[in-house]
């Protein structure tokens, strides 16, 4: 009896071998087309590893050091920091996209609702200090670290930004212990004090389409619907306005519009 | 005879024109009062922003009013749907103190307006529709 479900076992466990790699390479896949030159491929790749939620960061993790360069093409309706020509609509991405590391960056903010600075790598060259100064002030007070950024070129401020945004992603990971997942993140992005994570979370709630285990109308009702009527509060219109919006959404429009519901 | 033919059709497509021009109507929707005293490190505290609700096949119209009390900056409208802009005033060196927007998907739009060059303002924008 026992002889007889040595096959059955054997068959069982290459059948799960076989599905588990065939999961690691639908992942890859994503990763690769994340990481192509082809904007509409990276879109929709992003969208997938978004809705994988927890279980894509390690990768994107990894994606943070790669410092490559792939420059997007077929970007016409696409307004973002290496858009070449600005034809006045489009979708709007505030980050260097063509990196790949800020690039992994921007889907890790988006998915975790964090800002650990990828949008800075870009800005205005006059605005780079101001923009190390606030977002991370560790670093800046350390009079060495000042020295340096004062004497450095506006390159060197750029890949500052970058070095300083992979690190603060880096320390969260670590700090996450692995227990992370979407809907906590939404919750803690809202009970923050950075006006950025709150803007990012609420459009996520009013706009997102890309799933987010626990969140249904219950869990918004019990956990998420208070700190939403708080924001609403605030003196901050993209703030305030945005709570309210969702608030009036007795419908729950904005949660059938995420995926898996 | 032929010329005064010429001229009646003349007067009968200036007047049919003009009677276009005025059958026209501009419905005020909203006015938006923006006065920025100081730029602030806070990106949001430099802007304006506010949501509408836009009916598709509408024509919204959006006039600027600049430099109020000598103000320098010039409003810069941006027409939002999610993370879409479908509208602005700007068009790389060009700038409009008006905007027409023909909405073609009934929804809420997020609209923002912020001061060009990062320079304080003090604007109004008035929000009509035109029938």
């Amino acid at each position: 009896m026992e002889i007889r479900k040595i096959p059955l076992i054997a068959l069982l466990c290459v059948s799960t071998f076989l599905i588990s790699n065939s999961q690691d390479s639908d992942v890859d896949k994503l990763f690769k087309k994340f990481q192509s030159t082809n904007w509409p491929d990276v879109l929709a790749a992003k969208e997938s590893l978004e809705n994988l939620q927890n279980e894509c960061i390690p990768s994107l993790m990894k994606l943070l050091e790669n410092k490559s360069v792939k420059k997007l093409t077929a970007t016409g309706d696409l307004i973002y920091p290496g858009a070449e020509k600005f034809f006045g609509h489009g979708q709007i991405i505030d980050y260097d996209i063509d990196k790949l590391d800020v690039r992994a960056g921007w889907l890790l903010e988006e998915l975790t609702f964090q800002n650990f600075g990828f949008s800075g790598v870009h800005i205005e060259s006059g605005a780079l200090i101001d923009f190390i100064r606030f977002n991370f002030p560790k670093y800046y007070n350390n009079s060495r670290n000042r020295q340096l950024i004062e004497n450095s070129s506006e390159k060197e401020k750029r890949d500052i930004i970058r070095k300083l945004s992979v690190q603060e992603a880096q320390k969260w990971w670590d700090s996450e212990g692995g227990g992370w997942s979407r809907y906590s993140a939404v919750i803690s992005a809202l009970k923050c004090d950075d006006e950025k994570r709150q803007a990012r979370v609420l459009f996520y709630i009013r706009n997102g389409r890309t799933a987010c285990t626990g969140l249904n109308s219950s869990s918004y009702k019990q956990d998420i619907e208070p700190l939403v009527a708080e924001l609403a509060k605030s003196k901050l219109k993209r703030i305030s306005e945005q709570a309210k919006l969702i608030l009036v959404d007795t419908n729950f429009d904005w949660l059938l519009i995420k995926a898996g519901n | 005879m032929k010329r005064l033919i010429r001229i009646f059709v003349l007067i009968g497509v200036v007047v049919l024109s003009v009677n276009k021009v005025a059958a026209q109507k501009e419905i005020f929707l909203r006015r938006i009062d923006f006065k920025l005293d100081a730029v602030s490190d806070i990106d949001y505290e430099n802007e304006y922003f506010l949501t509408m609700q836009f009916n598709k096949g509408e024509n919204y119209l959006f006039k600027i009013t600049n430099h109020i009390d000598n103000y320098a900056g010039e409003a810069v409208i941006q027409i939002l749907d999610a993370d879409k802009l479908v509208s602005t005033n700007v068009l790389n060196d060009k700038y409009f103190e008006k905007l027409s927007f023909i909405c073609n998907k009934t929804g809420f739009y997020d609209i923002l307006v912020r001061f060009k060059d990062k320079k304080v303002g003090n604007s109004m924008i008035e929000i009509k529709i035109v029938q």
